[in-house]
């Protein structure tokens, strides 16, 4: 050490010369054997001093993944919007002449397949057709309450799928289309359901139509007396909604 | 001490070996009572031992040892009531007399009496120095540490420690005056 006179330094340790007695040094030297025979537990510590960055990696994956599904979701329900707002009027209304079947392949997917086309203007057609608004019949609360949960989604379906009724049709079927939608489905829905051959429309209204308005047309059924008509709607939807929970006023 | 954090015993005896009379002698110095000393000396080894799993080489190991010694030394003295004192006498700081003691070499029988009692004489003069000039000099002497290293046990600066290694030096040498 320089800031001590060397002379000084030479001794003090010439004349300190003091050990601990031996009775201390067996106890720690005893102490130290007992730590060191103590198993170590490397994992542990490795787990340990990881723990909390790798939680922190995990609320970040999975804030990251809600935020982009909450991101992915927005849009489509703006699309839906759009949808409403660009559908086309009843008078006249531009229809596609002819569908590519990839097209109406991504038609039939909702969401994504529907917002594009909604985007994208109709090409010109040469014949005006009148568009059936799809409506759904409200379900009475009662038997709504249930199903309230799917209502949203049934409901979306039910837009995403509203391109298929522009179609292409014949004129004279365009304006029977027509005057049905005008009178409503339940003024339809005699003459369609006449016969067991007459059950293809059906099948194709079952594309177009809720499960909560298919279900109310099953129970119209009911009330009217026509089990038979009925008991085949219902075979339709269980087929079409396997899961679906069905009311019990249907099941009666 | 990472052999021994590792498992290895051994490692830990020859480290023993090489600071058990430092520290002994710094407890025993700083406190001048051998029971006491004792007591400190065996209870920062415990900690030693204590915290070996946990070790990790942020600095020499002395540094490391003698700061768990000044921290254990400190809690001691407010236990018992005692304040380290940093008394700075007057005058005594700019006497840079040289100060020449009989060279071991010459080892007459009489000369090594005389060095024996020389010795003496400078451990008393050492145990008059205020607490922290005496820590100094010894953290100096017996940790072998550096002014930078001793400014890091004592929680102080490095000019503040060679101010205290300066007047502890010019004290020990007005006590040993008379042996010139």
């Amino acid at each position: 050490m320089s800031d001590i006179d060397s002379k000084f330094s030479r001794l003090y340790r010439e004349a300190s010369t003091e050990v601990p007695p031996a009775a201390v040094d067996a106890a720690i030297l005893a102490a130290a054997r007992r730590q060191a025979a103590q198993p170590r537990r490397p994992a542990r510590s490795a787990w340990v001093r990881w723990m909390a960055p790798a939680s922190a990696l995990a609320t970040l994956v999975v804030a990251v993944s809600l935020a982009f599904l909450v991101e992915r979701e927005q849009p489509a329900r703006t699309d839906d919007a759009v949808i409403h707002r660009t559908r086309p009027r009843p008078e006249s209304v531009p229809a596609p002449a002819a569908e590519e079947p990839s097209k109406a392949a991504r038609r039939a997917l909702p969401g994504a397949a529907a917002k594009k086309d909604a985007q994208a203007p109709a090409p010109a057609a040469p014949a005006p057709v009148i568009v059936a608004p799809v409506q759904a019949p409200t379900p009475h609360p009662a038997e709504a309450a249930p199903f309230a949960a799917e209502a949203p989604f049934a409901e979306r379906r039910a837009k995403a799928v509203a391109p298929r009724m522009v179609a292409p049709k014949p004129a004279a079927e365009v304006n029977a289309a027509g005057d049905a939608a005008a009178g409503g489905t339940g003024a339809a829905a005699p003459a369609a359901l006449a016969g067991a051959s007459k059950l293809a429309p059906l099948r194709q209204q079952t594309a177009t139509r809720s499960p909560e308005a298919w279900l109310e047309e099953i129970s119209r059924l009911k009330r009217e007396g026509r089990e038979q008509e009925a008991a085949e709607q219902l075979a339709e939807f269980r087929k079409a909604y396997p899961a679906y929970a069905l009311p019990e006023n249907i099941l009666k | 001490m990472l052999a021994y954090r590792d498992g290895e015993g051994a490692a830990f005896e020859a480290l023993y070996a090489r600071w058990r009379g430092p520290l002994y002698r710094y407890f025993l110095r700083q406190c001048g009572h051998a029971g006491q000393a004792d007591e400190l000396f065996q209870d920062v080894f415990m900690r030693v031992i204590g915290a070996a799993a946990n070790y990790e080489p942020t600095a020499k190991f002395a540094t490391w040892l003698f700061r768990i010694a000044h921290n254990r030394l400190i809690d001691h003295w407010r236990k018992t009531g005692r304040e380290p004192v940093d008394a700075f006498a007057s005058g005594e700081g700019d006497d840079d007399g040289e100060f020449d003691p009989p060279a071991p070499e010459n080892a007459a029988p009489e000369r090594e009496a005389e060095r024996r009692e020389l010795g003496a004489a400078l451990m008393a003069a050492l145990n008059e120095l205020p607490d922290v000039q005496r820590e100094a000099f010894l953290l100096a002497e017996e940790g072998g540490l550096t002014l930078e290293e001793i400014a890091s046990v004592s929680g102080v600066g490095r000019e503040t420690i060679k101010s205290r290694l300066r007047y502890a030096t010019a004290k020990l040498r007005l006590k040993l005056e008379s042996w010139r």
